[in-house]
């Protein structure tokens, strides 16, 4: 643990850093109330004195630039650097959302043609871009159960999501309003349709999927699926975080989903950050379009601008107009790439999973023997060790951790407590990817000579082994 | 080969497809049914080079103007504050921007101290020891705080100042509404143009709310004085929750040291750019006692097998990846980099520049309402005392004097006009980033355009 900033003996730099020689503050009365007497406690360090802290920092994080990165239903996959300079052009950077309309077209632009380029990737009518990220993407999607109340349809107060959905399916459907009932998966690892069946009542507002699934599935009967939920009166709602193994191939809308989010940060290469911004640009058949939250980005043959549904949305999800330094980025990724660049990322993104499914079948099985879709769920009861401390060891040979119970955004059920999801993207060279199934190689050997040693890795960074779900010290 | 970022020649997919088994690429989604499958390519536009990118984006970004090429007085929540280069150098660095949440402690010691030490400067700057890290934006904050509220009293009703950004009162509405929350507000003061406490001190004392939510400065750029509505609001059971302009502490004592419950607030003005109303950062901070109830990452120090601290995510059962439907929120991706953008702007600025950014705000708009108090024609309609942020009212229509200036390259303000008894006005905001030359220029650009 570096010291931290808090703890850097004071510089003793004092008031000179801030002043304009034209407005002397010297001896102003601050006219307000609670004017404060004692310091706040900040830092006071010289300017290369932050710099220097904050590149050590660094230095103890990793990220997609640092080396590979199979996090399973996360797609780290590489984020151009064009793209982080284009989103910082002074013209997108330094524009105040309060500007009048006429001075910000370009902005407009850019977010009608993205929603229309969106509408064509996912086989939509009408996006909107406003959401901060996936989960409030899927927040504004559950929100558009205004459309079954303009219905008079108030009884419908339940959402059917997965058992092995993303955990912001079940809280979305929550903050949004609703009971959630959990539908099972079967043997072959897709939705249970007798129990889909049993639970389908007029209670339901919707069936939330994720295609491919959280187990790296494509559920092979999503036509029957879609036929249930519409008979019932329902609609079909697509989680859009696995959308990286279908573009150009397989569109949500022709699949019968209604109303769909995305992740940028996911499929369209946005960086994550350490967390974020991201974006959750939230898609509707026509029917809902209405609903959307806004404003969305229009265009009446001359001129682009704001505008909003006043009787039907469902309001506004955020303050401004969704994250438009992150949603340029993906704009100029579907530019670049081009409906056959991106249709090869998606068949290059499967490919990889499935040949890393292939080369590391001897050790690590995959749960569901057959062709996986961009990632691969694979069985570490044959590890010998946690895979929990098995993929710690992974660590020192420069391979990030998969996706695992305790380790990642997805959910597992109790007996799927030893899996592996491992999602390569299709940014990996063929090298890579060996390199990736030799270390794995490399961990299984050690642990057949030296289980502790394993155990108790890594040992090439700051700190040692973090055990799962360790106490906080306060 | 179409696109710029695929890796693998066509005779390297072959010997993949060869040791996966599997004839062709088409094979790989067999899973796919045939019904609806794409039989067609994606209409979208062919792909295209870097320089041919660059082009076209550059000219979508010249059909904006911007705050370098005008002088810009329009606040209303974000504000074109300076944006160090330091901010931009750190974070714009590979191994933070392009990692993810930081799930492995072991490989993320750095971002995971970065996103600490931004939990413990804001939580030096808002007063109260609890801070998550992060909520969307300023808005989406207010909805955390006032469920939270509702969570922590058992109570579905919320007291609202009438003086919020309308932004924020419409993300109220929109998240609270269908999870049956009734919101009331309480008005302003005509005079001063604050919260009116005698309204607020009879509706307390009427009616039981969870939480009262008031924002300072407010929506008229009113500095709120927070410890005589803290005051009122501790006769009742009802928590205080505040949304405040985090430059206001340079100033001002802590909104914790005030005796505020819940703190949030926007955290543009703290290194982050205005991005055309893009990406921010929420604040949301609170007591101990209240910590099992925030939403969102808390990074925490635990310690490794050999017994030495580390930081890592901590307090996860709250979050939806393990609560699920029970979890305190369902946010999951969040505001990080633009936390370690505030944390990055308070380490640079520290202790004095801190105060000292928050004190030239001050002067420089006061030095703006001094001169233009010497203009015939315009008013002043609120007595209350303001931070960098005011209400000016117009002898004509607001619409026409913000284009006249406009004209000028002056973003001039916001329209107020029809709100709150006002007539024509305008919200004008003043940050470090305005020269004295640039005020003069405004006031006698302001003067043509109301004669």
């Amino acid at each position: 643990m570096k010291q931290s900033i808090l703890d850097k003996p004071h510089s003793g730099r004092g008031q000179n850093s801030v002043f304009d020689r034209e407005f002397c503050v010297d001896g102003i009365e601050f006219e307000l109330p609670g004017l404060r007497e004692d310091p706040l406690g900040l830092p006071d360090l010289t300017e290369v004195e932050v710099v220097r802290h904050f590149t050590e920092l660094t230095r103890e994080s990793y990220g997609v630039d640092n080396g590979s990165y199979p996090l399973g239903s996360c797609t780290m996959k590489y984020n151009p650097k064009r793209n982080d300079k284009l989103a910082a052009l002074p013209g997108f950077q330094r524009v105040h959302p309060g500007q009048p309309a006429e001075t910000m077209r370009g902005i407009w632009r850019v977010m009608y043609e993205l929603q229309l380029m969106l509408n064509e990737i996912l086989g939509m009518d009408a996006f909107s871009l406003q959401p901060a990220a996936g989960a409030n993407g899927e927040l504004a999607g559950l929100f558009i159960k205004k459309y079954f109340d303009v219905k008079k349809e108030k009884d419908r107060k339940v959402i059917l999501v997965a058992d092995s959905a993303h955990g912001t399916n079940p809280a979305s459907a929550t903050m949004a309003g609703f009971d959630c009932r959990i539908i099972s998966t079967n043997e072959s690892g897709t939705m249970d349709l007798e129990d889909l069946r049993s639970n389908l009542r007029p209670d339901v507002a919707a069936l939330m999927l994720t295609n491919p699934s959280t187990l790296g599935l494509f559920e092979t009967n999503i036509t029957e699926i879609a036929g249930l939920i519409h008979a019932n009166g329902s609609l079909l709602y697509y989680d859009g975080a696995n959308l990286n193994a279908l573009m150009g191939i397989v569109r949500p809308g022709d699949m019968g989903f209604d109303v769909v989010h995305i992740n940028t940060h996911k499929t369209l290469s946005t960086p994550h950050s350490g967390g974020g911004p991201g974006a959750g640009p939230v898609g509707v058949k026509k029917f809902l379009q209405a609903y959307l939250p806004g404003p969305v980005a229009d265009y009446d043959g001359e001129d682009y601008f704001p505008s909003v549904d006043k009787e039907f949305s469902i309001g506004r999800m955020k303050s401004g107009f969704g994250h438009f330094d992150v949603l340029v980025k993906a704009y100029c990724y579907i530019l670049t790439n081009g409906p056959d660049g991106l249709k090869e990322c998606s068949e290059n993104a499967v490919l990889n999973a499935n040949y890393l499914q292939a080369g590391l079948r001897d050790i690590i099985p995959p749960v569901f023997d057959r062709l996986c879709m961009h990632e691969c769920l694979l069985n570490g009861d044959l590890l010998r060790i946690s895979a929990y401390s098995f993929a710690k060891r992974l660590i020192d040979y420069k391979v990030h951790p998969p996706t695992l119970v305790g380790a990642g955004c997805v959910y597992f059920s109790d007996d799927l407590g030893s899996a592996i999801l491992i999602e390569p993207t299709e940014t990996e060279t063929k090298a890579d990817l060996d390199r990736i199934v030799s270390v794995f190689k490399m961990v299984w050997d050690e642990v057949l000579h030296d289980a502790e040693f394993v155990n108790n890795a890594p040992y090439s960074r700051e700190i040692s082994k973090v055990p799962m779900a360790s106490k906080e010290v306060i | 080969m179409a696109g710029s970022y695929n890796t693998h020649s066509e005779q390297t997919r072959s010997e993949m497809l060869g040791e996966i088994g599997v004839e062709s690429i088409d094979h790989l989604f067999d899973d796919v049914p045939g019904e609806v499958r794409l039989d067609r390519t994606l209409d979208l536009p062919q792909a295209i080079s870097e320089w041919e990118l660059e082009s076209i984006l550059k000219s979508h970004s010249r059909c904006n103007q911007n705050v370098d090429d005008f002088s810009c007085l329009i606040g209303g929540g974000k504000y074109n504050h300076q944006v160090p280069a330091v901010v931009d150098a750190i974070v714009s660095r590979g191994e933070f921007l392009t990692s993810y949440t930081p799930y492995q402690p072991e490989m993320s010691q750095g971002i995971l101290q970065a996103l600490f030490e931004y939990q413990q400067l804001m939580s030096k700057v808002t007063g109260l020891p609890v801070v998550n890290s992060s909520s969307y934006d300023g808005a989406t904050a207010l909805v955390d705080a006032a469920w939270m509220a509702c969570s922590i009293q058992g109570r579905k009703r919320i007291l609202v100042s009438s003086a919020i950004w309308d932004e924020h009162r419409e993300v109220l509405d929109t998240y609270l509404e269908p999870r049956g929350v009734k919101i009331s507000m309480v008005g302003i003061c005509n005079r001063t143009g604050g919260v009116d406490r005698n309204e607020l001190e009879e509706r307390l004392g009427k009616e039981e709310f969870a939480g009262f939510l008031f924002q300072s400065p407010n929506s008229l750029g009113i500095v709120e004085d927070v410890e005589k509505i803290n005051r009122i609001i501790q006769k009742s059971d009802c928590l205080s929750v505040l949304s405040f302009t985090p430059l206001l502490s340079g100033l001002l004592k802590t909104p914790g040291e005030m005796g505020v419950d819940i703190v949030v607030g926007e955290g543009q003005p703290l290194g982050i750019h205005l991005n055309a109303g893009g990406s921010s950062l929420g604040i949301l901070s609170t007591k101990d006692c209240y910590r099992r109830f925030v939403p969102g990452r808390i990074v925490g120090k635990v310690t490794d097998i050999k017994g030495n601290l580390a930081y890592s995510l901590v307090f996860e059962d709250r979050e939806q990846q393990v609560a699920r439907d029970k979890a305190t929120s369902n946010i999951c991706s969040n505001q990080a980099m633009n936390a370690i953008r505030a944390c990055i702007f308070l380490g640079c600025y520290g202790e004095a520049g801190f105060a000292g950014l928050a004190r030239l705000n001050y002067a420089k708009a006061h030095y703006l309402r001094d001169r233009l108090g010497t203009l015939k024609g315009l008013s002043f309609p609120f007595s209350g005392p303001f931070f960098n942020e005011f209400v000016v009212g117009l002898p004509k229509s607001a619409g026409d004097v913000l284009a006249y200036l406009t004209q000028q390259s002056i973003f001039g303000g916001l329209d107020c006009s029809q709100k709150f008894g006002l007539d024509h006005a305008i919200l004008i905001s003043v940050t470090e980033n305005l020269s004295k030359s640039e005020l003069d220029h405004f006031v006698t650009q302001l003067g043509e355009a109301i004669r």
